[in-house]
């Protein structure tokens, strides 16, 4: 009788999972603003009204330069937001955020207003992750938030699957790494050793702002700040935590598998 | 003529030593003594074996000596010589080590020869009455020989010894009595009938039934007290332990034997008239008690020399069981064990007298283990001596078993080869266990090792070489010798 | 004579004259030791040689009985009878021998200046001399003196490291084992003979028509007792464990490989050729204490991590698939099934050389390790194939072997033995129906738990890392002891590759014992298929599996060679979850690895755990731990050791009647003669 009841409750709901990339993403809760844009021409002489309201120090402003945001240090608090009083940065609703390098994620030169996004990966890795991506994903020493909102890409409304990427069990078994957390002394030795024992080619994707910065934790003399101090990162995800679909966004980009050679939308 | 030699070669060398006072001319008595009694032995033997009808005759027809005499004589022989050759290098040790005086050395000597001449008279007299005086002679020389160390357990089992002997002996002084009565009633008022057991043999089917039935009882409570059998062995394992080693293997070897060989004529004449299983059934019966009894007390032994006893208990009764059975084969197995156990047993006591005289204890917890480190010669030739003793290939002991097992089943009596089989089973894996954990194994404390002395050595290696040479070749004399004394025994006239 | 007897002549000349070489140089530890062991390996070799020629050609069961001598009790001859079934033994006795004795030249090293080796390999070289003279015996005195002799012997090498009190206990226990069996074993020729008259064996030969069926079940019984004792059948195994892993592990492989299998050739001997007429519980029962023995064997097996004890329990798993065998042959001879009968017993006698030799190997291999790690417990090794690989390799072989995978000999006789099971299954008869099913399913018990165990075997004892700092040390051992251990694993891989060649030379033994010789009806395709006789059999073909095996192999590592030039190799440590780093302790025990069968079959093993930990203000910071699990043997526990304490108990009761006190002395004796007079009179 359960089974009975269980396929028929299957056959009921039918397919659940969203038809994004090929359909409209999701739209942002409200509380999430999206992604930052900096305008740095819009800032007073010598304001530096957002660099002292920020928690983790991601605002630098050097005297007669321009105001630096660092996205890859940034909590997403917005308090610079709030506290900037010519909307020289400002919330752009935008889930768009993973790049390629890290100084890609620093805003407010010119012409650096928003995120660079990531390009692709080059056409021999794209041959071989494209259609088959593993990925081993290492928690190392953070919240654990980046590991949940990772985790539920794997669920029945996202379903990571249909693009052939898949989280694995053994280092051995993987193309490359997830990592999140800001890399705690006591992880990293385990981080080495598990980025040495993924076979050749390999890719790092570093999820969150611990992960690419230290997050909160920067500076600390437990943590190393960030995985980028260990291991060559080739993608990284800014957010605290990033939603799923910065993440998704992110990993797709870096297979091509928006869409076209920019990505849609 | 050579019966009369053969007695009085030691009874004369025994009055000789009462006046001879030095050691070393008392020791040579003795080996000269018993060298010359086995020589006469042998030369017994073979006049036995060509003599018409199988019998040597002796003063007149005072002794006689049949070819189971003849076997006997050897033992007897055999045994003392060996006891005798070990005494030597045993009392110089004692005298060195003051453990008994000079005067008690030559009681030793002075007594072994009455003794030996006590037993060969039993063994060699035609007269039922004067071999009973000849098996209280055995034992009241014996008595003294048991209590030469003068120490409380000595003079305790010397007084057991005797008063139980001696009371075994008045039953079968009351046993002979009757055996005289039985052939009384027939002669009627003629002449008294002879008390020679030739002759009361051949008149055997006249005697009275009755009363013969009667008279064997006395006889076998009597001579069975005598030979150690259950339960009227208790004196056995005290007097056997508390003598000196060459008594012992004397007592062992071949006192029991010579007891069993009184019991032996008693039997034959009670088959004889009776025509029924009654004295065999007796002798079965009670040689299974003994050797069912002689189990659990090895099994649980503390004393070196109280085991070997009860071993001795074990194959006595064994050597009753082959009697009892009856079969060719059986009597046969029977008077060959005899022999090899004569072999065999006292190089134990021997070994054990080694021990002693090493660790002046003879208690298996506290003589530890790891002798075949500090004495490395005695325990390899116990170790022999035991393998021997417990019926194991290549020696003759497995030999003479298997064949009285052998003719129980062919004779329809398995279950007492059964038994009996079991019961040595139990006494084996009790001496088993005792040697192997006295042998082997560490020494305890730090004992140097003992240097042998030749004499010492050879006096155990002997008997087990001609054990070993026996069992593997076995003459054609002494084999037909045994044969014949298997006749005898079995009903042949 | 023919030249296989003159080589057997030979042979025994060899190991009399080793016997006395060793002993006469035993001041002189190495030359001893080579003279000694070097003289048995050219008894062995001369052994074999005469016990396989005699049975390729056939002269074996041309021969008759020969006297050479008689000694002084009646009935005493020596008679010798060299026929098929002796000279099957004999060939395995010679092998092991052979094998072990080039083993002990470099085993025995370890013993020179501690203990004397010069005894050592004369009491070897007098072991070999005995078994072989048991199986060659012609009349019942030669066996049991042989027999006999056995048991002395091996008594003498098993207690040869004597100062460990453990030891000197486990000697004792063996001994006193094999004299029961001894006695038995006498017990049964004698019934026998009460019937026959002749002591010889061409005389008992098919007496058991002359004796009623009580005295051939009194018999029969007798024989299963003592047979059963030496060979380590249950419940009467209780010895093997004990006495095996406390031998030097030569004389430990000699035991496993030889002396129990003189239990089997007991049985077969006097079943199938004195008694012969089976009724068929007689089959029923060596069946059913043959299964039984197979599983509990295997199963304490698991639960042992003393690599020599485990494989002492093996040993009796091994023993009882052989009395399957053997009691099926029994049940189809009852039946009036000549040509199954005959294949269960080629089953049978086949997995008896089968195990001579793998277990022989195996027990070598565990002495390897022994001697470089001095250490009989797994729990202490690991790391050891990196340390000995060609040992390790052996071991394996041995291990694959055992645990009957094919296309090793295990595989060809446990395949035998099925198949013989499964013609039982279409029976008529009624208990054949019964019991057949359930032996097969055992027997696929016994494989599989079989199979388990020598994982942990060797998983525990050779990969991974070495656990204690003895197992780190040990190196290589030397080339005679790894020469030894590669002639047995080349008599395995012999056996399993060609079966039907070794078939074809036990053909004469089959028509000894059954009639039947089963002639070309086991081999198809020109030898090369191994096929059962009967419609519904199957067949199997261990040479083709190999070839094909190989073939598979090969093909993908030619295509690797060919394709993958440019490929490179990267060498890393084994994952390791990024740790700081594997430790020993992290590694699998072998308490551990048994655990979810101890869980299983809690029913039997009872299982015993304690744990006691001691500590100040709480449970998870603990000052010491201690632990303790036991699992209990059920029959050492139940049967044996009551007995032993009741035994004891009513002797030391039995004592009080000497209780010293003349007055009670003189009680017996006037009760005795009361007693007698009121009987009699």
């Amino acid at each position: 009788m359960f089974i009975h009841d269980t396929i028929l409750n299957r056959l009921k709901r039918g397919c659940e999972t969203m038809d994004y990339p090929a359909g409209d993403a999701p739209a942002l809760p409200d509380r999430h603003g999206g992604g930052l844009r900096v305008e740095s021409a819009r800032c007073a002489a010598d304001c530096s009204a957002c660099v002292s309201v920020c928690p983790t120090e991601a605002i630098t402003r050097a005297s007669g330069q321009a105001v630096a945001l660092d996205l890859g240090r940034c909590l997403f608090c917005a308090e610079c937001v709030r506290a900037c009083p010519d909307r020289a940065i400002t919330q752009t609703g935008d889930h768009r955020l993973a790049a390629r390098l890290r100084e890609d994620l620093v805003l407010g030169g010119t012409g650096k207003e928003q995120v660079r996004l990531a390009a692709a990966l080059n056409e021999r890795l794209r041959g071989l992750f494209g259609r088959s991506l593993k990925l081993r994903q290492v928690s190392a020493g953070g919240c654990n938030a980046c590991e949940a909102d990772t985790n539920v890409l794997g669920t029945i409304g996202w379903d990571l699957g249909r693009f052939g990427i898949q989280f694995v069990a053994s280092p051995r078994h993987a193309d490359g790494l997830l990592i999140t957390g800001p890399v705690s002394k006591n992880m990293a030795l385990a981080l080495q050793k598990t980025y040495a024992a993924v076979p050749d080619p390999k890719i790092v994707i570093a999820v969150g702002a611990c992960a690419i910065a230290g997050g909160p934790f920067v500076g600390h003399s437990q943590v190393s700040d960030g995985a980028g101090a260990l291991v060559p990162v080739d993608l990284f995800v800014p957010g605290c935590p990033p939603h799923p679909l910065t993440i998704l966004d992110g990993l797709l980009r870096l297979l091509d598998r928006l869409g076209g050679p920019s990505g849609k939308g | 003529m050579s019966l009369i030699v053969l007695l009085c070669v030691p009874l004369v060398a025994g009055l000789l030593s009462l006046v001879v006072r030095h050691v070393r001319a008392l020791e040579a008595i003795n080996l000269l003594a018993f060298g010359t009694v086995t020589f006469l032995a042998v030369r017994l033997v073979g006049a036995v074996l060509v003599a018409p009808g199988g019998v040597v005759l002796g003063w007149g027809e005072f002794l006689r000596a049949d070819a189971l005499s003849a076997w006997m004589a050897l033992v007897v022989g055999v045994v003392s010589l060996g006891s005798s050759f070990y005494a030597v290098g045993y009392f110089r040790r004692e005298l060195v080590e003051g453990q008994l005086t000079v005067g008690r050395c030559r009681e030793f000597y002075r007594l072994t020869h009455f003794f030996a001449t006590a037993m060969l008279l039993v063994v060699l007299v035609n007269n039922l009455g004067v071999m009973w005086v000849a098996v209280e002679g055995t034992a009241l020389s014996s008595v003294l020989l048991v209590a030469l160390y003068n120490r409380k357990t000595s003079l305790e089992a010397a007084w057991k010894y005797i008063m139980l002997g001696g009371v075994g002996l008045v039953l079968a002084l009351f046993g002979t009595v009757l055996t005289y009565a039985a052939a009384l009633g027939h002669a009627g008022g003629e002449a008294l009938p002879s008390f020679d057991w030739s002759s009361m043999r051949g008149m055997a089917s006249q005697l009275d039934p009755k009363l013969m039935r009667l008279a064997f009882i006395f006889l076998f409570v009597g001579y069975g007290t005598k030979a150690g059998l259950a339960p009227m062995h208790s004196w056995l394992p005290d007097a056997h332990s508390e003598a000196p080693s060459p008594t012992s293997a004397m007592l062992s070897g071949v006192s029991l034997k010579v007891a069993v060989y009184a019991l032996l004529r008693g039997h034959m004449l009670a088959t004889a008239c009776l025509h029924s299983d009654f004295s065999r059934h007796l002798l079965l019966g009670f040689g299974l008690l003994s050797m069912i009894i002689a189990g659990p007390f090895v099994l649980t032994q503390k004393n070196l020399k109280r085991m070997l006893a009860y071993s001795s208990l074990e194959h006595v009764g064994l050597v009753c069981v082959g009697f009892g059975l009856n079969t060719p084969l059986t009597v046969f197995g029977a008077l060959l064990h005899m022999g090899y156990h004569a072999l065999a047993k006292p190089v134990l006591f021997f070994a054990a007298g080694n021990i002693h005289q090493r660790y002046h204890a003879l208690d298996f917890r506290r003589l530890g283990g790891g002798l075949g480190r500090t004495m490395p010669m005695t325990a390899l030739l116990l170790a022999v001596a035991a393998v021997a003793i417990s019926g194991l290939p290549p020696f003759g002991l497995f030999y003479s078993e298997l064949t009285i097992f052998a003719g129980a089943f062919v004779s329809h009596q398995a279950w007492a080869g059964a038994v009996a089989l079991l019961a040595l089973l139990v006494v084996f894996c009790g001496m088993l266990k005792r040697f192997a954990h006295l042998l082997l194994g560490r020494p305890g404390a730090e004992i140097s090792r003992e240097s042998w002395a030749t004499g010492n050595v050879l006096a155990m290696v002997l008997p087990l070489v001609v054990l070993l040479v026996l069992s593997i070749w076995l003459p054609a004399p002494a084999r037909q010798l045994l044969e014949r004394a298997a006749g005898i025994i079995g009903g042949a006239p | 004579m023919d030249y296989p007897a003159i080589l057997l002549i030979v042979a025994a000349c060899a190991y009399v004259a080793g016997m006395a070489g060793a002993l006469l140089l035993r001041r002189v530890g190495r030359l001893a030791l080579s003279v000694g062991f070097g003289l048995a390996a050219v008894g062995g070799a001369c052994g074999f040689l005469s016990g396989v020629t005699s049975l390729a050609t056939g002269q074996a069961a041309a021969r008759g009985a020969v006297t050479f001598w008689s000694g002084p009790a009646p009935n005493l001859r020596l008679v010798i009878q060299a026929d098929p079934l002796s000279c099957f033994f004999v060939t395995i006795v010679s092998m092991l021998g052979a094998a072990i004795a080039i083993y002990s030249l470099g085993y025995s090293g370890a013993y020179l200046g501690r203990k004397s080796v010069g005894l050592l390999a004369a009491l070897y070289n007098a072991l070999l001399l005995a078994t072989t003279l048991t199986f060659v015996a012609g009349n019942v005195w030669v066996f049991l003196i042989a027999w006999e002799m056995m048991a002395l012997l091996a008594y003498g090498l098993v207690t040869f490291e004597h100062e460990d009190r453990e030891t000197r206990g486990a000697a004792v226990f063996y001994f006193i084992m094999s004299h029961i069996d001894a006695v038995c074993v006498m017990l049964g020729f004698l019934v026998l003979f009460q019937a026959a008259g002749d002591f010889s064996f061409d005389g008992l030969r098919g007496v058991g028509a002359k004796l009623s069926s009580g005295q051939r079940d009194t018999a029969f019984l007798l024989f299963v007792v003592g047979f059963g004792i030496k060979a380590g059948l249950v419940p009467l195994h209780v010895w093997l464990p004990v006495a095996h892993p406390v031998a030097p592990s030569n004389v430990s492989a000699l035991m496993s490989g030889v002396l129990i299998k003189t239990g089997i050739y007991g049985i077969a001997r006097v079943c199938f050729e004195f008694l012969g007429g089976p009724p068929l519980w007689w089959g029923a029962l060596l069946l059913a204490l043959g299964t039984v023995s197979a599983v509990l064997g295997v199963l304490y097996a698991l639960m042992e991590h003393d690599l020599k004890r485990l494989l002492a329990y093996h040993s009796i798993e091994n023993i009882g698939i052989i009395v399957m065998g053997l009691g099926a042959s029994l049940m189809f001879v009852s039946t009036g099934h000549p040509v199954l009968a005959a294949l269960a017993l080629a089953a049978a006698l086949y997995h008896t050389i089968n195990h001579a030799s793998f277990k022989g190997l195996l027990f070598l291999g565990a002495g390897s390790v022994l001697h470089a790690t001095h250490t009989r417990n797994m729990e202490e090794m690991g790391g050891l194939v990196k340390r000995m690989p060609q040992t390790a390799m052996l071991f394996l072989l041995g291990a694959v072997a055992i645990s009957a995978l094919p296309p090793l000999n295990g595989f060809v006789s446990e395949w035998l033995t099925y198949q013989a099971l499964l013609q039982g299954f279409g029976s008529t008869d009624s208990l054949l129906r019964l019991m057949f099913p359930v032996g097969g399913a055992m027997l696929a018990l016994t494989g599989a738990l079989a199979a388990a165990c020598f994982v942990k075997a060797f998983g525990i004892s050779f990969l991974a890392q070495p656990r204690s700092q003895a197992a780190e040390r040990a190196r290589e051992v030397p080339a005679s002891m790894r020469l030894g251990m590669a002639l047995l694993a080349i008599a395995c891989l012999f056996l399993g590759l060609f079966p039907t060649v070794f078939l074809g030379w036990l053909g004469p033994v089959m028509n000894q014992l059954t009639g039947e010789a089963l002639a070309g009806r086991l081999s198809l395709a020109g030898g090369w298929v191994l096929a059962a006789p009967g419609a519904n059999a199957g067949s199997v073909s261990t040479a083709a599996m190999t070839l094909f095996g190989l073939s598979f192999l090969l093909v993908p590592l030619f295509l690797r060679r060919m394709l993958g030039r440019r490929a490179k190799t990267v060498r890393g440590p084994t994952w390791d979850c990024g740790l700081q780093g594997l430790t020993p302790r992290m590694e699998y025990s072998a308490t551990g690895f048994s655990k979810p069968l101890r869980m299983i079959f809690k029913a039997l093993f009872r299982p015993h755990r304690e744990v006691q930990r001691e500590y100040e203000f709480s449970p998870y910071f603990a000052r010491s731990l201690r632990f303790e699990s036991h699992v209990e043997e059920v029959f050492e526990e139940r049967i044996y050791r009551p007995t032993r304490f009741w035994i004891l108990r009513v002797s030391r009761r039995v004592r009080a009647l000497q209780q010293g006190s003349l007055q009670v002395y003189l009680l017996y004796i006037f009760l005795t003669l009361l007693g007698l007079l009121l009987w009699a009179v």
